[in-house]
């Protein structure tokens, strides 16, 4: 997937999109299937019930489909849909009061942790890797390991970041810097040096 | 230039500098492997970069996390939720065009996410496979006894032979007037690629046909068996009649039945011929031997013979996937492409040509044939991550 491919890609779904609201009823489902794995995976960031986070997709896409009229222009629809799909999650939260509306974040709200523990595997490098990923992450707030997600993961940029978290701009940048910095403390200690070969390495 | 300008930049980048720099870290999630000669080689050129490099990746491998995977049929499950849902909630007269189209147009249950579909890119003739004889007419047929034959029209036509009245009617139409006291003669009922008809038989058998099919049928009943000959696909709702058995018959095999509705498929130009039974019992004699072993069929079972030595295989099946077509739906799973192309071929009397490949390539899907042939190949496309291009008439489909 080269940068020439995402350009590409990105011009792909503008036009979808485009043709979705044009009242291309196939454009919204090519969307759909494009874009499910990638929205579940976000979503089970944020909740460990996979139905929940499979129920919020779906009144995503009827809202999409009831509000086509009221859309407006979408610069970026991947950064468009997860937005919706991590606000309808808090919607949903919050009308069910089970858990804590993300705007209001706690510890229990966003778990970047979640694959880790999962991924706890034979394999010595990837122990070695979970642990110490647990041990850099393990001080940081839901809030800091959310930003770094977007950030790392997703490849947003900090407008898009203080967009989906609903704060502004400079704290987002200040937050990001400020976690980046304790993490790097934590690597002063050096006790990961020697362990980690990259697959880019391995593969060579 | 640009290159001169990274290296500098290189040089001195700090962790965070690194961590900003959206390239490096798509390159970090392995979504850059256009990048590895560049990084190897700054990293060669530049050693003192080397740890805070490896710190900056191990950071961005840190979110790289395990990737969930939805299978088909839950994506599809929510899908159909989704346009249900939505066309529950929206019932005002207002939508009502808009809703309507929509549930003419759940066209695309895809099962695999591409968006190639709008990529249709130019194609040549060579390397494609001929799919299908286009046919010269153009309308059904229905030949009676007498020779006389009407042209219907209508995409969709129902035909009826009420016994009771001697009438047969087309559409609701009077057509022709059965004497009762002559004995019984044959008729057929030709239906083009592109059309589909009904017809309700003299016993008030109901047999449905599908596009580029042919029945054979005696305008009455009588004798100890009740006959007919089918090419092509068609489903049956026969009338239940212990003392008169009805019988099928194709290129192939004879289907004995009771009372019952199944679907049988003998096209022809295919080599397989298949049939599935939807309730009751038949039975089944490949080859149409006399000294021939009987095969039972029960609910849900579906059989698929080689029209070339009669070997076949039993299966059990979700049978609204091999009735639906009566509706204007058409599902298929793990079926050849090139299968699927050749329906579509007869069903909107198309000439389609492919490449090999479509023989090997199995897909899964629903299309709505309500559509215009243009969406359904689209969905086609897309579902097997091909693309199609029209030329001179004929339709070339490749995958990508």
């Amino acid at each position: 997937m080269s940068s020439m491919a995402d350009n590409e890609k990105t011009e792909l779904y503008h036009n979808i999109w485009q043709k979705f609201m044009e009242g291309d009823d196939d454009a919204l489902s090519s969307i759909y299937f494009e874009f499910f794995d990638l929205l579940l995976n976000f979503g089970m960031k944020y909740s460990c019930d996979r139905t929940f986070v499979e129920d919020c997709i779906q009144n995503l896409f009827v809202d999409l489909l009831k509000n086509r009229q009221k859309q407006k222009h979408v610069e970026n629809i991947r950064f468009y849909l997860m937005k919706a799909l991590r606000n309808q999650m808090a919607s949903e939260k919050r009308k069910t009061q089970k858990l804590i509306p993300i705007d209001q974040p706690s510890e229990a709200d966003f778990r970047i942790s979640y694959s880790v523990e999962k991924s706890l595997i034979a394999s010595e490098t990837d122990e070695m890797r979970s642990r110490f990923l647990q041990m850099v992450i393990k001080d940081l707030t839901a809030r800091q390991k959310e930003a770094l997600y977007l950030k790392f993961n997703c490849g947003f940029d900090y407008i898009q970041i203080s967009e989906l978290m609903q704060i502004s701009v400079e704290s987002t940048r200040t937050m990001v810097y400020r976690t980046l910095k304790s993490l790097k403390d934590t690597f002063g200690t050096d006790y990961y040096s020697n362990l980690i070969l990259f697959s880019f390495f391995r593969s060579l | 230039m640009k290159h001169h300008n990274m290296e500098e930049k290189f040089k001195k980048y700090t962790l965070e500098d690194f961590l900003d720099d959206p390239d490096f870290c798509s390159w970090a999630r392995l979504e850059r492997p256009d990048m590895d000669d560049y990084y190897l080689h700054l990293l060669a050129k530049y050693p003192a970069q080397k740890e805070t490099f490896q710190k900056a990746y191990k950071l961005v491998k840190l979110f790289d996390d395990e990737n969930l995977k939805t299978n088909l049929t839950r994506k599809l499950q929510i899908w159909e939720e989704i346009n249900k849902i939505y066309r529950n909630q929206s019932n005002s007269l207002k939508n009502y065009k808009l809703l309507f189209r929509y549930a003419a147009t759940i066209a695309l249950l895809v099962t695999i996410g591409s968006l190639s579909y709008y990529f249709i890119s130019t194609t040549t003739e060579k390397n494609f496979v001929s799919a299908y004889n286009r046919q010269d007419f153009t309308e059904t047929r229905l030949v009676l006894d007498n020779g006389k034959e009407i042209s219907i029209k209508d995409d969709k036509s129902e035909i009826v032979y009420d016994q009771g009245s001697g009438q047969v009617k087309v559409n609701d139409e009077l057509v022709q007037q059965i004497n009762g006291t002559k004995s019984a003669t044959m008729n057929q009922l030709i239906v083009p690629f592109g059309k589909q008809s009904k017809i309700v038989l003299a016993d008030q058998t109901e047999v449905w046909l599908n596009a580029g099919s042919r029945l054979v049928y005696p305008t009455e009943f009588d004798g100890d068996k009740r006959k007919v000959q089918l090419q092509g696909e068609a489903f049956f709702k026969v009338r239940k009649d212990k003392s008169k058995p009805f019988v099928v018959e194709t290129n192939n095999s004879n289907i004995k039945v009771l009372g019952t509705s199944f679907n049988v498929k003998s096209y022809p130009d295919e080599t397989m011929e298949e049939t599935v039974l939807v309730e009751g019992s038949i039975s089944l004699n490949l080859g149409k031997k006399i000294l021939g072993k009987d095969i039972l069929l029960i609910p849900e079972q579906r059989l698929v013979a080689a029209s070339s030595d009669n070997t076949y295989t039993i299966s059990k099946v979700n049978v609204h996937d091999y009735t639906s077509w009566i509706e204007g739906l058409f599902v298929f799973k793990d079926e050849p492409l090139a299968s699927v192309l050749m329906r579509i071929s007869r069903y909107y009397n198309l000439e389609i040509k492919w490449i090999n490949d479509a023989e090997n390539r199995k897909i899964s899907g629903k299309l709505d044939l309500k559509d215009d042939y243009q969406r359904v190949l689209n969905a086609l496309a897309l579902i097997s991550d091909g693309n199609y291009a029209k030329k001179d008439g004929i339709i070339y489909f490749r995958l990508n």
